[in-house]
């Protein structure tokens, strides 16, 4: 078996790096607070209350923060913590940044109300006007309470991507309207340069990355790059091969597994960015892409326009070869999910004895298998596929299932990307079988949007 | 994991090194929360005021002019100077009227043989704004007279009069020749 080794190496340092960091930031935010209370701040109940309110304003602030950091596509943590995963942990560490907030909200009133014995209502409405920039705190507060329910799993559902996006981009802006009243009014800012010199770097820090890497680095690669669409190729019941054409596309450094966030130049499209992932490796001159009928503008992708301008965010994404640790690699799947699969198939086919499995319920759902056969032909028995199309009850994909099909898959690095079914099935029978958790690679191809 | 354990180790190691540098001082009531830190910040212009008090002219008069440059450039002469006079000063100093953001605030201190024994607010913020003052002026005027000086404990929910009202203070006390 030759062996041509192409992809970069995965290294987690960075990833540990940041998220030493990422603690530290932490334990400097609670000591802000910590070095400047004094007896008067805890002696009573309703300074207690304030001063409790206080950190989970800090603590919770400090978390969004953080939630922007993981999603400003700073390349280092992205290459190294991997896209999906951040952005799992975005999720999670958003909602506690809201009860955090929210909480300070609630609890600062009560303290306030508390010392000058009147009703929350009437303290609410005093403090919104006795202290400087309070309305546009309150602007914030209610541009995150509604980033947050629209996330909220069920709503989320019932809105499309476009709408989402929309509401949860205004969360930068949350971000800005309720800075100056911590900066003005927090009572371990006032008085206090060094606390207000780290509160501003943190903002400053932030609102650089998520510039720079962000809109600055897309725009300028767009622009060098001078990607267009080339050709739309039909590959099955509603899903579209789209074929872009550029210069000097290696310099992107781009590899099968890892996703863009494409712009189309046409009108309705320009302002939306949509992630795909790459569905064949990228050479010099050409990279595609091939979506399903999704969302409201993957529906539009149809008709597309040969020679329309691209403007792309990218390369992201760390479902990639240079995870793999062995030289037995299992690829996995499930419907539109096989286009990463199939771009990592372009890595690893040189290098690593390869099965691919293809999960879809219907037979015409088998996309881009012309192709996917033609490289199992050529590759003197090193990548072997298996399709499986039909009722999930036929393919099981538990650890009989997978344990039977392919013995060895406990030597083996998986890679799984489908819907989150699938996903957790595999990840459950791979756990069953042996596998450790490291050698375990997922994608879920709905979520990698934020 | 392994990341969970880093950033548990971050947040320890980060808080450790602060509050081992500035432990906290939760045990204290009359440390200064504002005249310790307040004073290289906000009431930098107070200092800047300080040049022509009665006491430092008076010593220029008297010495040669070479002389009298060093005395000025030099604080430390000067409040010694204030310090041997202290005892013999009498009557009300206004300090300056300082904007906290929702209106002014100005103190007014009487002095008698060196001590302060009074200090009002002269200027306050009117209207809507005015609660928060009214609360804390009487805290602050207490104070103010307990220490005899400006090295005041920030008053809890009231930051900007306690900012405002040791700024005007200390203005006052650099006319009145005490600081």
């Amino acid at each position: 078996m030759p062996s041509r080794v192409t992809y970069r190496r995965f290294s987690p340092f960075q990833g540990d790096v940041a998220s030493w960091a990422l603690g530290i930031g932490l334990g400097l935010t609670v000591a802000m607070q910590l070095t400047t209370m004094r007896k008067s701040d805890i002696d009573t109940l309703y300074a207690a209350i304030g001063s409790l309110s206080r950190l989970a304003a800090l603590v919770g602030t400090y978390f969004a923060l953080v939630g922007i950091f993981m999603i400003a596509r700073i390349p280092w943590v992205e290459k190294s913590i991997g896209h999906d995963r951040l952005v799992v942990w975005h999720r999670k560490l958003g909602p506690w940044s809201l009860y955090l907030i929210g909480s300070h909200v609630l609890f600062i009133t009560v303290s306030y109300a508390g010392f000058s014995q009147i009703s929350l209502v009437s303290q609410f409405w005093q403090i919104l006007n006795d202290f400087g920039w309070m309305w546009f705190a309150l602007a914030g507060f209610f541009l995150m309470i509604f980033a947050g329910i629209t996330s909220y799993k069920k709503a989320r559902a019932t809105m499309s991507y476009e709408t989402w996006w929309i509401l949860h981009v205004f969360t930068y802006g949350a971000m800005a309207a309720s800075f100056m009243h911590q900066i003005v009014n927090g009572q371990m800012f006032i008085g206090h340069p060094l606390n207000r010199a780290y509160w501003i770097a943190l903002y400053v820090a932030m609102a650089f990355c998520v510039i720079w890497w962000r809109i600055v680095k897309p725009a300028v690669l767009s622009i060098r790059h001078r990607l267009v669409i080339d050709k739309v190729v039909k590959e099955g019941p509603g899903v579209y091969s789209i074929i872009f054409k550029g210069r000097r596309l290696r310099e992107l450094g781009a590899e099968g597994g890892q996703f863009f966030n494409w712009r189309f130049n046409t009108k309705g499209h320009r302002l939306l960015a949509h992630p795909y992932s790459l569905s064949a490796a990228p050479t010099d001159e050409y990279m595609r892409i091939s979506v399903k009928n999704l969302g409201d503008h993957s529906r539009a992708t149809e008709y597309l326009r040969v020679g329309t301008k691209v403007w792309f965010e990218g390369p992201y994404g760390a479902f990639t070869a240079g995870r793999t640790k062995s030289k037995r690699a299992v690829l996995i799947g499930g419907g539109v999910g096989i286009t990463p699969i199939r771009a990592l198939l372009d890595e690893f086919k040189d290098s690593a004895s390869v099965d691919v499995i293809f999960r879809a319920p219907r037979e015409e759902d088998l996309i881009l298998r012309e192709e996917l056969d033609y490289i199992a032909s050529k590759s003197h028995g090193t990548v072997r596929m298996h399709y499986m199309a039909g009722p999930r009850k036929n393919f099981p994909m538990d650890a009989p299932f997978l344990g039977s099909l392919i013995p060895d898959i406990a030597d083996a690095e998986i890679y799984i990307c489908g819907p989150i079914a699938l996903i957790e099935t595999v990840v459950a029978a791979a756990k069953e079988l042996g596998v450790p958790a490291s050698r375990v690679h997922h994608e879920e191809f709905v979520y990698h949007a934020e | 994991m392994k990341k969970t354990l880093l950033i548990a180790t971050g947040t320890i190691g980060g808080l450790g090194a602060v509050l081992s540098v500035t432990p906290p001082q939760l045990g204290q009531t009359n440390v200064i929360a504002l005249g310790n830190q307040g004073v290289d910040t906000q009431a930098a212009p107070v200092q800047e005021s300080a040049q022509p008090t009665p006491q430092s002219t008076a010593t220029t008069k008297a010495s040669t002019p070479k002389a009298a440059k060093t005395v000025a450039a030099t604080p430390i002469p000067k409040q010694s100077t204030a310090a041997s006079t202290s005892g013999s000063i009498n009557g009300k100093f206004t300090g300056t009227s300082v904007d906290i953001k929702y209106g002014f605030l100005q103190v007014q201190i009487t002095v008698t043989n060196g001590k302060i024994t009074d200090a009002q607010a002269v200027k306050t913020p009117d209207a809507r704004n005015d609660r928060w003052t009214l609360k804390a002026v009487p805290v602050l005027r207490a104070q103010t007279i307990a220490v005899n000086g400006n090295t005041l404990d920030n008053v809890s929910g009231a930051s900007y009069t306690s900012y405002g009202w040791y700024t005007s203070l200390t203005s006052a006390m650099v006319k009145a020749g005490l600081l």
